[in-house]
Order: structure tokens, then C-alpha cells, then sequence
């Protein structure tokens, strides 16, 4: 099986610059031990999966504290959840499809991305997870900047509700939604969505009319319809009750 | 070892931006040699009204500026004998796991203090095995009496120790937990009994319960018997 969490598409011109990866590990390491949390970091060179695990909520899962590698048990668990789309393999592609270009512009590297997704473990119980994803280290090259080491918290889901998408621009204080494209046919993996556009989206499946909807936003008539021609474009799909079934499933509303 | 230190700081600032939206919690990186505030977290801002970061040093505050008054003096001298231990650490083993955990209260934007813990972690060192920078990140879990003060340590196989007013030391807890007779004196002054009736309830001399309220008042980090009852009632103690 693929790991997905691997992106085979990054070249790296030259080997990128270790010195200091023993004290990087120990530092997020004693963060995690001083407000017991788990994460793994991804190192998209060597091709390794480095858990540290300290949250006890986690220990069904992970066992023992401490650093060890990521188990080929957790991946196989978490991707075979939803074989039958394979929802979590096509949110960790799109996490690294975003991790590699300017998702938010002006070559903000200081978002948070984050989901829900489903476990598999112990005798086919099932947990929900939640990931945060950042991207800890790029890579600093005179050609250009790849997202060497990715950092994944993972802590328990307040909710059931799988996908909920989302990616902060830390610098703005913003929102986004990251909507995964269904079709494979299409050109590109995933949509940012707005919170206008959900707003949209949960105001049309209250049943609000389309002045309703125009004025709860705070605009007019003429721009809340381009904004809804605009969202069923960018989703693909037909009508506003098409996007509603299709925006739920990934646990916008 | 060539190290542009402008840029090492500009992705700490960076990192410590992201980590505090991963933690969920405020952080503020300082400068570990003076204590200088250098970057507060978004979330440290929306917690304190208090914005630090190296390109807006107008807003310039201090520590003292939003930590209750009760806790600075204590903290001062904690900090000077972390630094110790954190310097002698890093000098025996330069990547040795290594926090402390202060329970202090925190000025909020509304002027109001609330109790929380402070993670302090020593991050990038320098060369002579010093801590350069500190992250403190604010955690809303607190601990009470000599737990307070805590110092996690490799070397100490993953157990605590903890900050001993009297001694002026990080201690193991067997040194600073309470007697059973500083507890049997809680447990009278929880009943509303001052000194002198507490003397006569243990038949002791009152100067002993006073010298045991002092040592209570040591260990605990508080200066009224009101405080020292609370906590040894959080601990169901008494």
C-alpha cells in the first residue's frame, strides 16, 4: 500500500540541513511531554514517520510514552476506514498539495490545517481523530522552498463528525475551508471555500429565501447571487441542494 | 558553526505562531539571559490585550506587567535557580528533556487575574550549552500547595521536583510534602481554631503550632492560613 503522507512528487536538489535535527526533536519533544500531547513529524526527505506520544487520551492506541517510529498498524488503520472513497488518503494528498504551494499567498507559511478522521484499531474499535498540520521546516534553497518536515498533533475528536476541513492563516485571523473534490476529473484536488460560502450554504439549508440569505451576510441581491453561481462552480455541482448533500459530507454543516 | 540569527529567530517566531494554534494555548517567546519578552502568540494577545513582536517594539511590557503581584518576588528567585539547573543540564547533556511549570495568576484583557500553568521550555542554545530563548506556553491546568513550582529533569528519571521556599531549591516531593503535624494543624484551623486553641487541642505550645503555620506557609507558597486550607481541601488532605 501507498503511504500517502509521503509526496513522491518532491525533488530535493540537495539534502537539506540536519545539524540541528536532534535539538528540533527535543524541543517539540519536552512540549509534548510538559502539556502531554502526541504528534509525529513527517520527514518528506529520509522518507520516516517520527511519533512522540505523551497524551494519555492516546494510549489505547500508542501505547507506551515516548519517541518511537509511527507503526505501519496506525496508517493501515486510519486510511482503511473509508475504503470505499478513500476520504482520509485523498485529505492527507491534499494536505501535501497544499503544504507545497502558496495556498494562502504572499508565501505565508503560518497556517493550521486541520480535520477529523476515523481509526481503526484494537479489535475493530473505532475512534475519531482530530489532526492539526503545520508545516514545521522548509527546506531553504536558493531554487526554491520545500516543505521538508510536516508536524501532525493528534488528540481525540470533540466530535463524530468526519472530514470538518479547515486551514487558519494565523497572520489574518482567518477561516477557511479546505472542500476536497470528489471527481478525479477535476483539475485541481481541493477548494478553499469562504465562510460567506458556507454561510450560504447553512442559510439556504434552513430554508432561508435568497433576500434572506443577502441580507443575514450583509450584501445585496446582485452579489449574493454571483456568490452562489461562483460557490456551485467551484463545487461542481448543480444546484444548491447538490452542494448542501455534498458540503455535509465533509462536515461543514 | 555560521548561524544567521536573525533568520533562526524569525522561524522560532514563526514556529511558536503555529504551535500556540496547535496547543490551543497562549505562548510568548522571551530571551533566557534577561527575561525580555520578544514575540507574543495571537492567542497570548486575545488572553492579556498585550502584543509583543520584534517589528512592533512600541508596546514594549514586561513579565511583571501581567503576573499578579504576589507571584513576582517567588518568581524571580525560581527563575534565577532554574536557570541554573538549566545551565548545568545543558552543559552535562546538550539535548537533555528538560521544563519547568509555573502556576502563577495571568493579568487578563479585562484586568482580572486568572490562575494558570506556565510550560516553560528552554529552546536553541548556544554554544557554552545555555538555554538562548524560552517558550512559555499557558496551559489553563493548575496545580496548588508545593506543586506550584515543578521542575521536570531527564536526569530525575521523569519525576518532578519541586521549588522549596525554604531551602531555596528545587526538592523531591518527600522533602516538601507536609508533616502529619502541619496537617492535623489544618485540620483545626479548617475548624475555625486560631494558634492559641489549636495549642491547647494538640497540647503543644502555640509558638510550635505558629513555627508549623510558618512551615505550612513555606511549603505551600502562601501567606494565609485561609489559602493554605483551601489547597490542602483541593488535595482532599484534611
Amino acid at each position: 500500500m501507498i503511504n500517502p503522507f509521503f509526496d513522491k512528487t518532491l525533488h530535493f536538489t540537495s539534502p537539506p540541513d540536519y545539524r540541528d535535527h536532534g535539538l528540533r526533536m527535543s524541543n517539540l519533544e519536552v512540549g509534548a511531554i510538559g502539556m502531554q500531547l502526541s504528534f509525529f513529524l513527517v520527514d518528506q526527505y529520509k522518507r520516516t514517520i517520527t511519533l512522540c506520544s505523551y497524551n494519555p487520551d492516546l494510549a489505547d492506541i500508542f501505547g507506551t510514552t515516548g519517541v518511537k517510529p509511527l507503526g505501519k498498524e496506525f496508517i493501515d488503520g486510519l486510511l482503511h476506514t473509508n475504503n470505499d472513497d478513500k476520504f482520509s488518503t485523498r485529505v492527507i494528498e491534499t494536505v501535501n498539495e497544499i503544504l507545497k504551494g502558496d495556498v494562502l499567498g504572499n508565501n505565508n507559511r503560518t497556517y493550521c490545517l486541520s480535520f477529523n478522521l476515523p481509526i481503526i484499531y484494537a479489535n475493530d474499535t473505532v475512534r475519531m481523530l482530530r489532526f492539526k498540520v503545520t508545516p514545521h521546516k522548509f527546506t531553504n534553497t536558493s531554487e526554491d522552498e520545500i516543505p521538508w518536515l510536516v508536524y501532525y498533533d493528534i488528540r481525540r475528536a470533540n466530535t463524530n463528525q468526519l472530514g470538518c476541513f479547515k486551514i487558519l492563516d494565523i497572520n489574518n485571523a482567518e477561516e477557511h475551508f479546505v472542500y476536497i473534490n470528489e471527481d478525479s476529473t477535476c483539475t485541481t484536488k481541493y477548494e478553499l471555500l469562504s465562510k460567506n460560502d458556507i454561510e450560504i450554504i447553512q442559510l439556504s439549508s434552513d430554508g432561508l429565501t435568497e433576500p434572506e440569505i443577502a441580507e443575514q451576510i450583509g450584501t445585496n441581491m446582485g452579489h449574493m447571487k454571483y456568490m452562489k453561481t461562483s460557490l456551485l462552480l467551484r463545487l461542481n455541482v448543480k444546484s444548491i441542494s447538490h452542494a448542501i448533500a455534498k458540503v455535509k459530507k465533509q462536515g461543514f454543516i | 558553526m555560521n548561524r544567521n540569527h536573525t533568520a533562526e529567530l524569525k522561524e522560532l517566531i514563526r514556529l511558536s505562531a503555529l504551535l500556540s494554534e496547535v496547543y490551543e494555548h497562549p505562548q510568548v517567546i522571551s530571551n533566557f539571559a534577561n527575561d525580555r519578552i520578544i514575540y507574543t502568540s495571537r492567542r497570548f494577545t486575545l488572553m492579556t490585550g498585550r502584543e509583543l513582536n520584534p517589528e512592533n517594539t512600541e508596546q514594549i511590557f514586561t513579565y511583571d506587567d501581567v503576573i499578579h503581584p504576589k507571584d513576582i518576588k517567588i518568581l524571580a528567585e525560581i527563575n534565577q535557580n532554574g536557570k541554573e539547573i538549566m545551565t548545568q543540564t545543558f552543559k552535562e547533556k546538550p539535548f537533555a528533556k528538560l521544563f519547568l511549570t509555573y502556576n502563577i495568576k495571568i493579568k487578563q484583557a479585562n484586568n482580572e487575574y486568572k490562575p494558570m500553568k506556565a510550560v516553560l521550555k528552554p529552546i536553541y542554545f548556544n554554544a557554552d550549552g545555555t538555554p538562548k530563548y524560552v517558550a512559555t506556553t499557558f496551559v489553563p491546568v493548575i496545580q496548588k500547595g508545593y506543586r506550584r513550582f515543578a521542575l521536570y529533569t531527564e536526569s530525575n528519571s521523569g519525576n518532578e521536583l519541586f521549588y522549596s521556599s525554604l531551602r531555596k531549591k528545587f526538592v523531591a516531593h518527600e522533602t516538601i510534602e507536609l508533616k502529619s503535624i502541619e496537617i492535623e494543624i489544618l485540620k483545626h484551623a479548617a475548624k475555625g481554631h486560631n494558634s492559641a486553641q489549636i495549642a491547647k487541642k494538640m497540647d503543644i505550645k502555640t509558638d510550635l503550632v505558629k513555627y508549623y503555620k510558618k512551615s505550612i506557609y513555606n511549603k505551600y507558597h502562601v501567606s494565609s492560613m485561609s489559602e493554605a486550607v483551601y489547597i490542602a481541601l483541593f488535595y482532599e488532605l484534611i
